[in-house]
């Protein structure tokens, strides 16, 4: 990392304004920065709707986090003022996956800072507990809106994909009835692909810019933790010079910032804040740098800077600029309280330390213990909603087919006989109809079944049913079916016998119609 | 084996005046069909019929068409938030000629007695029906009279605009035993009674209609109901049907006997009405509906989740085995 070349303005920035910064960067670098995400993205996305057009285009949401590396190693590169291409950036992709590629896209993929922690894991090369660290003290600050700049974006996919459908929709010509909105509702094919496109081209806009604004985030908040502008305006200072001076300035200058910078690192609240400091601060000997600032302060009247230095703070060691005033206020110091204050000579007896930590803990672990109680119990409370909206989810209702043989009950125990022919017969002889009855209606039952799809389930009734097979049937079989289920019917509900002449034409035309197809597949 | 009490000719005849009526009524009521086949079930089992519908609908049209069709005396109480007791059911008065208290008898001393929009009246008011349907009979200071046979009793609600009304509670709601969804008629429909009625003055038409019923035709046919054949198999698969409501995921209260008796009374009805001496499992599908939507109250997950009481019961019907001999 060289400051020297750095292409973009270095200055503490609030994060609204880093964010904008963001943007112009995106604006500036489209051309390597669309690139790599369409070579990248497209062809998955492509493969993706092609398996299911439905699903496709969320595994590739899933997937995002990995693709914008890509985006943030352009951004990385061109910022220190590398040249660095679509081409290049895809070549160099695969290996910005190493770390942390799985919680990326799984656990950490709804995190709201992920574009902000991003660099962390990818630039400082941080992971475990010390990028926990790192990104305790990135975010320790009020101006953090790295989750906000997330929800910006959001909007910002929404509203293009709304505006593309509404704008697609629009200029559909009027007398074709179609409604493209209704994707959302009732989804047809081609519908899908022309959403999924619309999607793609949302994503292609809005990444670069989300990655844009969150790396330019996480710079400023760097340039502010470790004073970056500081440097380089140390650097500025000597440009002009030239020859002996100029080298001995150059290196006094230099020295004095690296000091200057040491004194705010020794300043800061962690140490962790400083990680992977050999890619930010230029390598120089630490014997040096001493030597170099006693030259320094040696020197140091000589120069004007100074001087006006000097005569600001005799300005403000006179009244009524001198007055020190000590104001007691009660602030809030972090969670490493312990570490600092340890510091400090207390003059609190020892027992009440002890008592208010005891207190503390006792505290905490009550507080902990109410909120696992609410929490239980509002799982307790809401148990029947959500085992309803889980059943709900899981369950469909389910409607048994009919297992035909127990269409009558005569049968359904006792099983068909092996020679319907002659069973027939021989019931017909006996005049016994009920049963007669039942074992034509049976066996035609199966038999249609065979041929058509008969979608009977248990709780139809005799005429549900017989609507159902007319719907199958057709010409002479309709007419026996329905002959047979109201004679049927009569027999089971109204008790009426049928007689012998009807019953000796219903067995004729059972016969013409099935008893030939039963014999022929054996499955009497 | 039992078979059937009534022979064909007497079932045709049946048939005839029962279509002959509901055609008598549809003659007004035009585009309501299955509204008008409900109500004359309802009518024929001996029930009490809670409409509920949107106005202007015909609810009253249907009431007064109903009773001219078979030349009975209605009468019909607008049910206000002042409406009393004594003012549905009547109330004893001091005659000061005589000294004597005489009793004033009240508009539900009729045949046809129309409770319109029932649940504008506080539950006092509404109470004071509860003897009147299930008794048949009324009690003014302490001397009960009985009501003139036939007695039906139709109340209407509407289902929006329901600021300041009552909820009709569960005792009543389940002494009505059918409840009638009466919506929109079909476009056809609505032209055709559009045109009727602007041929005609309004009241024109329903002065027009002539009684095809007597009061001892409508008499008998109650009674021929009693003989309409039903298979024990049936009445076990009404009860079950109705007892399935009360263990359903669903519903937090299911319906009581009275649903069972109804819904076996309304599928011989129902059965008459299509000339058949006996009962199948279609008939007491088909009075499902209007028997028990009013008699289950779905749980709050349900009512949320936008069910209605009817796809519940469709799923309850769907679940439970047909009868099969």
């Amino acid at each position: 990392m060289n400051l020297d070349k750095i292409s973009i303005d270095i200055r503490p920035r609030n994060s609204w304004r880093a964010f904008d910064l963001g943007c112009v960067m995106a604006m500036k670098w489209w051309k390597p920065l669309m690139g790599f995400w369409l070579i990248a993205t497209a062809p998955l996305f492509l493969l993706a709707c092609f398996i299911s057009p439905e699903f496709g285009p969320l595994l590739i949401w899933l997937c995002k986090p990995l693709f914008e590396r890509g985006l943030l190693y352009i951004y990385s590169r061109r910022v220190f003022g590398e040249e660095v291409s679509a081409k290049q950036a895809l070549i160099n992709w695969p290996k910005q996956l190493k770390k942390m590629w799985f919680s990326s896209i799984t656990w950490r993929r709804l995190s709201p800072s992920r574009g902000f922690d991003l660099a962390v894991v990818q630039l400082e090369g941080l992971t475990g507990e010390a990028r926990s660290k790192r990104l305790t003290v990135l975010h320790k600050t009020t101006d953090d809106n790295s989750g906000w700049w997330l929800f910006i974006c959001l909007h910002w996919e929404v509203f293009f994909l709304i505006g593309l459908l509404t704008t697609i929709n629009l200029i559909i010509p009027q007398g074709i009835d179609i409604n493209v909105m209704t994707v959302f509702r009732q989804p047809e094919p081609w519908m899908l692909w022309l959403y999924n496109a619309c999607l793609f081209t949302v994503w292609l806009i809005v990444a670069p810019i989300f990655i844009g604004g969150s790396f330019a985030s996480y710079l400023n908040r760097r340039i502010i933790l470790e004073g970056w502008d500081i440097e380089l305006n140390f650097k500025k200072i000597i440009i002009p010079k030239s020859g002996n001076e100029e080298r001995s300035n150059k290196a006094s200058v230099l020295s004095l910032s690296v000091i200057f910078i040491s004194i705010l690192l020794l300043n800061a609240p962690s140490n962790s804040a400083y990680a992977n400091e050999t890619q930010l601060v230029p390598e120089v000997n630490q014997s040096e740098i001493v030597a170099d600032a006693k030259l320094e302060i040696e020197t140091e009247s000589e120069q004007p800077e100074f001087e006006s230095k000097k005569r600001i703070r005799d300005i403000l060691d006179v009244p009524p600029f001198n007055e020190n005033q000590t104001v007691k206020k009660y602030r809030w110091k972090g969670w490493n309280w312990e570490a600092e204050t340890s510091e400090e000579q207390s003059t609190i007896p020892e027992w009440v330390e002890v008592l208010v930590r005891f207190i503390a803990t006792f505290g905490e672990i009550l507080l902990w213990l109410v909120f696992a109680a609410i929490l239980f119990l509002l799982v307790y409370l809401t148990k029947d909603h959500i085992l309803y909206f889980l059943r709900s989810a899981s369950e469909k209702v389910d409607n048994p087919t009919i297992d035909l043989p127990s269409f009558s009950k005569v049968y359904e125990e006792e099983g068909l006989p092996s020679d319907l022919g002659a069973e027939v017969e021989q019931l017909l002889a006996s005049e016994s109809y009920r049963k007669l009855l039942s074992l034509l209606l049976v066996t035609s039952l199966i038999e249609i079944s065979k041929e058509q799809r008969l979608p009977l389930t248990n709780s139809m009734t005799e005429q549900e049913c017989l609507r159902v097979i007319k719907a199958s049937i057709v010409d002479h079989r309709k007419e026996f079916m329905q002959t047979l289920i109201d004679t049927w019917i009569k027999l089971a509900w109204a008790h009426i016998w049928p007689s012998n002449s009807k019953m000796k034409l219903l067995s004729e035309e059972w016969k013409d119609l099935f008893e030939l197809h039963l014999s022929e597949t054996g499955e009497a | 084996m039992n078979e059937s009490l009534l022979d064909e000719t007497k079932l045709q005849e049946a048939r005839e005046k029962i279509d002959a009526l509901k055609n008598n009524v549809r003659q007004v009521l035009i585009g309501q069909d299955e509204v008008v086949e409900q109500v004359v079930i309802a009518f024929l089992a001996g029930g009490h019929v809670l409409l509920e519908g949107v106005p202007g609908l015909g609810k009253t049209l249907l009431i007064r068409a109903l009773a001219k069709s078979i030349s009975l005396d209605y009468k019909r109480v607008q049910f206000t938030p002042d409406l009393m007791p004594a003012d549905v059911t009547g109330h004893s008065m001091l005659d000061m000629a005589s000294g004597k208290f005489s009793i004033r008898k009240g508009p539900a001393f009729t045949n046809l007695l129309l409770a319109d929009e029932i649940n504008r009246a506080p539950a006092k008011t509404q109470a004071a029906l509860l003897e009147v349907m299930q008794e048949y009979q009324i009690t003014i200071d302490g001397q009960s009279m009985p009501l003139e046979s036939p007695f039906m009793v139709l109340a209407t609600q509407n289902p929006i605009d329901n600021e300041g009304t009552y909820p009709l509670p569960e005792a009543e709601l389940d002494r009505f035993m059918l409840k009638v969804l009466v919506s929109y008629p079909s476009d056809v429909d609505e032209v055709n009674l559009t045109k009727l009625n602007t041929q005609n003055q309004t009241g024109v038409v329903n002065s027009q209609l002539n009684s095809v019923l007597s009061k001892e035709d409508a008499l008998q046919l109650r009674e021929l109901v009693n003989n309409i054949l039903i298979d024990d198999k049936l009445v076990e698969y009404a009860v079950g049907l109705v007892r399935s409501t009360r263990e359903w995921d669903g519903i937090v209260h299911g319906a009581g006997i009275r649903a069972s008796i109804a819904l076996v009374q309304t599928a011989k009805v129902k059965a008459l009405c299509e000339g058949q001496g006996f009962v199948t499992p279609d008939h007491i599908k088909a009075m499902l509906f209007p028997v028990l939507r009013h008699r289950i109250i779905l749980s709050a997950e349900r009512e949320i989740s936008g069910t209605s009481p009817e796809q519940i019961l469709l799923e309850i019907s769907e679940q439970a085995v047909a009868p099969r001999q």
